[in-house]
């Protein structure tokens, strides 16, 4: 079931190149040319490409995979590194088709497949030997539902910031006013969204799950140090912007680094620092 | 009155977040709580001076993190009023309390926090089954029974204590468990499992009076035989047959010193060996928090002030997206 979830990712993908080649091309009906790029402000009128419902199945297949896996475990399979990685996919897999959906944020094609490739390289990255895929129960202390929505709320919380690090960084690198308006507006509004559930899942959860483990909510430890950082990197943002407005460049690099800092807080602690989390 | 509008302002909110952005950043690449001699070995004599002499090496709890924090706390406090209050009075337009309930919370993890940093009492107790220990509200705590569950492949599936809690000979709890994940409240207590250990339990008997109970020792016991003191020391594995063990026992008394090591049958002063066996300890922590229940409150406080900020964004974004030219 990964493994089709990750071909229908790649397919996808191939897909999402042809289509971003052909509307630069020639803009299909419903859309609205914006400079360089595809940009529909209130809805694509047009239904959503196949490189989308590839998206959306490739997702239903990880979190399906999931719930086997869970079947098989007989617990939540959100414990180790390999499960949460694939969760983390298959959530950006069907975040990404219903931004291709939804009407409220400005749809970029460039986004979409930005998100593809990231959603291709967990994918991958849970495939890797970095993360053991033996289906095997929990240890006692992972075997809590407070874990499981710690988890959960915390990658679902980080795809929206791989949106908002895409977006970010097409603006980083766009020249065109209002295309870097429009870039702008996903970057903020999918950290707006991001924010609150990953300060539940990363911050609340995880210090409710670690006071009725360990009995302290909060021991310094370098992944919690490292999720209280992207917080606060994420928190700068949203008030930076309070001060200097959407156009300072600043807030486009404080937005990649935040993204950058999840990276380090799922990976880089996992494997440079040790501690209570190093569970792989 | 500038020096107030300051201390309020979110420019000094950023600039203390970006500063304890930066430096719980560097707090995580340098080994925190070790000795002083790591870090005069382990890095440049200037750099491991400089740690040392701003403690950063016990970043947490040192002046580089309190002050900052401290300072973080008194503008978010006086932020708080002031946008609350702004709110209250706004006669035009919606009044957006998300953020300052937000605040609010944040707040009440602080005074949580500091709560919880200077009252919290902790103990550690390992205890084999039949053991008691008195808890500090002078409640006796009993060991009834230990399990320790394995999974087919021999991972650890769960510990279990099952403990008795007794208060003046009358029973407050009859029977409970005491599981990882799952800690026992007992009165302003917690109890979590934290560990497990088998350690050995020397069976010894006394041959005169062979109906009587046996003499049970765990490692590091002493005892007392008339004029000789009894310390069992230690567990050797024979290499003849394998697998078997035999005690290694230390005594003391008027004819001197002796190291003996003993098996099953054996004599050590006047007493036999009547078994040696394996013995289950369980490692329970006790905790009290005073500061727990307001972080608890505080997580309430966040959760409903980032869900209220978060459909006061949407309906703004809504009403943005209605202001918006339509697409041609």
């Amino acid at each position: 079931m990964a493994t089709l979830a990750f071909l229908f990712l790649i397919l996808s993908a191939i897909l999402q190149v042809v289509e971003l080649y052909r509307t630069k091309a020639a803009p299909s009906p419903g859309t609205r040319v914006e400079s360089s790029d595809t940009v529909s402000r209130r809805k694509p009128r047009a239904k959503p490409p196949i490189a989308s419902y590839l998206l959306l199945s490739s997702g239903i297949l990880g979190l399906g995979f999931l719930i086997f896996r869970s079947h098989q475990i007989r617990f939540a399979a959100l414990t180790n590194t390999f499960e949460s990685l694939v969760f983390y996919s298959a959530f950006l897999s069907i975040l990404l088709f219903f931004y291709r959906l939804q009407r409220r944020i400005p749809f970029l094609p460039m986004v979409q497949f930005g998100g593809t490739i990231i959603a291709i390289i967990l994918l991958a990255l849970a495939s890797s030997p970095i993360a053991p895929k033996e289906a095997l129960p929990p240890i006692p202390a992972l075997r809590s539902y407070w874990l499981v929505l710690h988890v959960a709320f915390s990658f679902i919380g980080e795809a929206f910031f791989v949106v908002s690090f895409v977006a970010a960084l097409g603006l980083v690198l766009s020249k065109d006013s209002s295309r870097k308006e429009v870039l702008d507006r996903i970057t903020y509004t999918s950290i707006a969204i991001g924010y609150p559930i990953f300060t539940a899942g990363a911050l609340i959860f995880g210090a409710v799950w670690a006071e009725k483990a360990w009995g302290r909510y909060w021991n310094w430890d370098p992944k919690e140090t490292w999720a209280l950082i992207t917080w606060l990197v994420y928190t700068v943002y949203l008030h930076l912007r309070l001060i200097r407005g959407k156009k300072d460049p600043l807030t486009t690099w404080i937005a990649i680094v935040g993204f950058l800092c999840t990276l380090f807080t799922f990976f880089g602690v996992n494997y440079l620092l040790s501690g209570l989390h190093s569970y792989r | 009155m500038r020096f107030y509008q300051n201390l309020k302002s979110i420019k000094l909110a950023v600039g203390l977040l970006v500063y304890l952005t930066i430096t719980g950043t560097l707090a995580t690449l340098i080994p925190q709580g070790l000795d002083p001699v790591y870090y005069n070995s382990n890095y440049p004599k200037f750099v491991a001076t400089l740690i040392l002499e701003t403690h950063f090496h016990r970043f947490f709890t040192s002046i580089l993190f309190l002050a900052p924090a401290i300072l973080f706390f008194i503008n978010l406090t006086l932020c708080t009023v002031d946008r609350f209050w702004k709110e209250l009075k706004k006669k035009r337009g919606p009044k957006r309390f998300g953020p300052d309930i937000l605040h609010f919370g944040l707040i009440l993890l602080t005074i949580g926090a500091i709560v919880s940093f200077s009252g919290r009492q902790e103990g550690y107790v390992e205890l084999a089954v039949g053991d008691k220990v008195e808890l500090p509200d002078g409640k006796l705590l009993k060991l009834v029974d230990f399990k320790y569950l394995v999974y087919s492949d021999g991972r650890p599936q769960d510990w279990i204590s099952t403990v008795q809690v007794t208060e003046g000979g009358k029973t407050v709890i009859e029977k409970a468990d005491i599981r990882v994940n799952h800690p026992l409240q007992v009165g302003g207590l917690k109890l979590y499992q934290v560990s497990h250990k088998v350690s050995t339990e020397l069976l010894l008997q006394d041959p005169q009076d062979p109906r009587g109970k046996p003499i049970h020792l765990v490692q590091g016991d002493r005892i007392t035989r008339g004029s000789t003191s009894l310390f069992f020391m230690a567990v050797e594995k024979k290499t003849q047959p394998a697998g078997e063990v035999r005690v290694v026992i230390h005594t003391s008394g008027p004819t001197g010193t002796r190291v003996i090591r003993a098996e099953k049958g054996d004599r050590v002063l006047d007493l036999t060996v009547q078994e040696i066996r394996p013995l289950d300890i369980t490692g329970l922590e006790a905790v009290k928090d005073p500061g727990i229940t307001l972080v608890f409150v505080s997580f309430i406080f966040i959760t409903l002030g980032l869900v209220m900020t978060f459909a006061e964004r949407l309906k703004n974004l809504s009403k943005t997206e209605k202001r918006s030219p339509k697409p041609r």
